[in-house]
């Protein structure tokens, strides 16, 4: 990408809805790991599954634009200090097709294989930030498609066993709100 | 357009790992060759469909082997309409693509799920597993990826646009899959 300031500006230009649509793809992924197909409206389940997917998308954007900073430290230098998160931002809209699909293919086919669809849309737009950074830099180049898909097999292996790990948290939350329930019911 | 000729098999792992960089590659193919990539992909991905119901005693061994006919039927039909279909689609956008390397590359997207496939039958054969969702189901979602980066170069780069038909694609190729898989 060529240009002074107004390329620049012109290249960020979005950024917010584009935030607003990657907290929303990260959010539908928590929201359908952690919901139990035979009660798929329990609020516990949703509201753990709205933070967790919050959280995993801010850490998965945070490392991205953190090593692909580290490893592109001349885009930084002559793009200005936000265009690597900028590049991210545009790339992580491509988690929006997995993230309809898994929606679709969980609540209308009955298909609960969100993790699949989850691993393949980080590939996908950890790959697009690696071709936006070539973009920026107009030169394509192997270290930045290595790193990505590294971090990408990461946050996906993070997403499987960390869903595991935490998938009794929820359960646990809504036993202890209903204790807590039934001792003030008692109270008063 | 630029093109450079590359072995198919190349072409094939390229699109699996880098699709951006496989994409010059893969527009000079030739759409017949690039079909049999997405017709084999599919019939590996119905045959092994076919296989597990054959493996726990709900359907016969022939239905698994007309199931993988489906499945490349599927491929050398479904995918090319759809490539020509969105081909159509990003015409209005100016396109340079021809219908020819629209159809070559949205056929090779599905290499990933060719080399999927193969694992899995392999797996399937040789060890007994069922591999119909853990090398089917990805191998087919892998290849939105490489779509995502056909149908963004077929639009010039225009992001949301391809986005929105990023969505559609992956959608309609789901939907019409789950149909045929409810044979």
């Amino acid at each position: 990408m060529k240009g002074g300031d107004d390329a620049m500006e012109d290249y960020q230009k979005g950024n917010g809805l584009r935030g607003f649509l990657r907290m929303l793809c990260f959010m539908v992924f928590g929201v359908l790991a952690f919901t139990n197909p035979l009660d798929l409206y329990n609020p516990y389940n949703i509201g753990f599954g709205v933070i967790a997917g919050l959280l995993f998308g801010f850490l998965c954007r945070l490392f991205l634009v953190w090593l692909l900073g580290a490893f592109n430290p001349q885009v930084k230098q002559s793009h200005g200090r936000k265009a690597i998160s900028t590049a991210v931002s545009r790339s992580m809209l491509f988690l929006l097709p997995f993230a309809v699909m898994a929606f679709v293919s969980f609540y209308y086919l009955g298909w609960y294989i969100t993790s699949g669809f989850l691993s393949a849309g980080i590939m996908s737009a950890a790959a697009s930030a690696a071709i936006e950074i070539g973009k920026l830099k107009q030169k394509q180049e192997i270290k930045n498609m290595v790193v990505t898909s590294l971090v990408a097999a990461a946050f996906s292996a993070l997403w499987i066993f960390g869903t595991g790990f935490v998938a009794g948290v929820p359960g646990l939350i809504e036993g202890v709100a209903e204790f807590i329930r039934s001792q003030t019911g008692n109270l008063f | 357009m630029e093109k450079s000729k590359q072995p198919l098999l190349r072409t094939v792992m390229g699109m699996m790992l880098s699709p951006a960089g496989a994409l010059k590659g893969a527009l000079a193919g030739r759409w017949y060759v690039s079909a049999a990539v997405s017709a084999l992909a599919f019939g590996l991905f119905f045959l092994q469909t076919g296989l597990d119901l054959y493996k726990t005693g709900q359907k016969d061994f022939l239905f698994a082997v007309l199931f993988a006919g489906l499945g490349f039927l599927y491929g050398a039909v479904i995918i090319p309409l759809l490539g020509s279909l969105f081909w159509s689609i990003t015409k209005m956008a100016k396109t340079q693509m021809s219908l020819n390397q629209a159809v070559s590359v949205f056929c090779l997207c599905y290499s990933g799920a060719l080399i999927y496939g193969l694992f899995g039958l392999v797996f399937s054969l040789a060890l007994g597993w069922n591999t119909a969702i853990t090398f089917g189901v990805t191998g087919v979602l892998w290849a939105t990826g490489p779509m995502i980066h056909t149908i963004r170069r077929m639009t010039e780069g225009k992001t949301a646009l391809s986005v929105f038909l990023s969505t559609v694609a992956g959608l309609t190729i789901l939907l019409s899959w789950s149909l045929f898989s409810r044979i």
